[in-house]
């Protein structure tokens, strides 16, 4: 029994030696071949039996799950799809909107920009996708206010999620700041999101954000953006008046923001970490 | 560890007195010669004004409603003081004040001219500058409303 076993277990790994299975087809290593053509057909070139234009080092096609996304701390990340992949599956799975998506979406070189959101695409194109997190302290107390409502460790976290996060303390004086930022960040395709700790205007509804200060940082009326966001943790009173202006209302949206008026107590759960949990907005 | 906590617990006090919003308040001046109601189409409080008085409204954003003492009604749009001053002109219309502890105000100083023209005041003035460019979109006219 025991030397049956032994017999078939030789036979199982030299089989797989000799022929390694993939999710789709059949590949032999000692010739160096693809057994079977690319399930993908004709989209993946002329030649059936290349994988991805034969370039496996940039490319890779697991096939049947979904966009690979690399968010590598720089201002936009690299997203892959797999075959049949939309763009409307990548909006979703990173909270950005589909129907937007020529705002945000960047082709990598020799990659072109899909003719629709909800086109299938091959599995070979590279995008890059903004990774940016305007993270932008507007708030009271300076250094003080900042270690009382976990700042410092929430930008680390977001760092940490692959996000690249340029923190920003607003200075005296400087009119609209916010919308500035908003407009060269998200024309340039790398705005993401906003971490936010300042003022909201009252009477409510609030009409936009403001430093302690009292200097006018954005008006929701006008904010700026090319696009709409995928991440907003704004902690500012009657935040959630600019939800619909700031965020993309997509299904991987993570938004947190107020109605009224906001108390800060010390270290409430204001950490970035109970907003954004592992696996949101596909990280690694 | 008492020190500690008589620091968090003072922070704790300082912050929940703060709040985290700033008020938009309107000096409104009545520069007719009878009695006017002016009313917030944002948050739909109303006060009098007696002639040559000022007084305080909050307001950040939408129409202001005045009503003349003959009941004729007039609507002057887009009243939004934290707009005022963020153009390029470099006047300060908007006087912003600051606490350490409560909430920040920014207050623009407004007056109605007997031909219901409405004219931005610099911070503390009770008469409009002729020297200093009125703000953009200022003075603003009253549009007459059907009863």
């Amino acid at each position: 029994m025991k030397g049956n076993l032994k017999i078939v277990l030789i036979a199982i790994a030299a089989t797989l030696t000799l022929t390694q299975a993939q999710a789709m087809r059949w590949y032999s290593p000692s010739t160096a071949h693809w057994l079977s053509r690319d399930p993908i057909d004709e989209e993946g070139g002329e030649n059936l039996y290349l994988f991805c234009g034969n370039d496996s080092i940039d490319n890779w096609d697991l096939l049947g799950e979904k966009w690979k996304v690399d968010r590598n701390g720089g201002a936009k990340a690299s997203a892959q799809p797999e075959k049949g992949d939309t763009v409307a599956d990548l909006a979703g799975l990173v909270g950005l909107s589909y129907a937007e998506y020529e705002r945000w979406l960047t082709p990598s070189s020799g990659t072109t920009m899909p003719q629709f959101w909800g086109q299938p695409l091959t599995g070979c194109e590279h995008f890059e996708i903004p990774n940016t997190v305007v993270a932008y302290w507007a708030g009271w107390g300076g250094g003080f206010g900042r270690w009382y409502v976990t700042w410092n460790s929430s930008v680390k976290y977001l760092r940490a999620r692959g996000f690249n996060v340029d923190n920003r303390f607003h200075k005296k004086g400087d009119k609209l700041a916010l919308e500035k930022i908003f407009v060269a960040k998200s024309i340039g395709k790398e705005l993401h999101g906003l971490y936010f700790w300042g003022h909201g205007y009252a009477p409510y509804p609030s009409t936009g954000l403001v430093s302690d200060s009292n200097d006018e940082l954005l008006f929701y009326s006008s904010p700026g953006l090319y696009y709409h966001m995928a991440l907003g943790l704004v902690f500012a009173c009657d935040s959630n008046s600019g939800r619909t202006a700031l965020m993309s209302g997509g299904a991987g949206e993570i938004w947190h923001g107020y109605t009224g008026t906001l108390y800060p107590v010390p270290f409430r759960a204001y950490h970035a970490k109970h907003f954004i949990k592992p696996g949101q907005q596909q990280t690694h | 560890m008492r020190w500690i906590t008589l620091a968090l617990v003072y922070a704790s006090l300082a912050f929940l007195s703060t709040g985290c919003y700033t008020m938009s308040t309107l000096r409104f001046g009545n520069g007719t010669a009878a009695d006017v109601k002016v009313k917030s189409s944002q948050t739909g409080q109303e006060i009098e004004i007696a002639p040559g008085r000022f007084k305080k409204l909050p307001h950040a954003a939408g129409d202001i409603i005045v009503t003349t003492k003959a009941g004729e009604k007039f609507k002057f749009t887009s009243i939004e003081p934290p707009r005022v001053d963020t153009d390029s002109t470099g006047t300060n219309y908007l006087d912003k004040r600051s606490s350490l502890f409560g909430p920040g105000y920014i207050t623009l100083g407004l007056k109605l001219g007997t031909n219901m023209e409405l004219f931005a005041l610099m911070p503390g003035k009770k008469s409009v500058d002729t020297k200093i460019p009125q703000p953009s979109g200022y003075p603003k006219r009253g549009e007459k409303m059907a009863d």
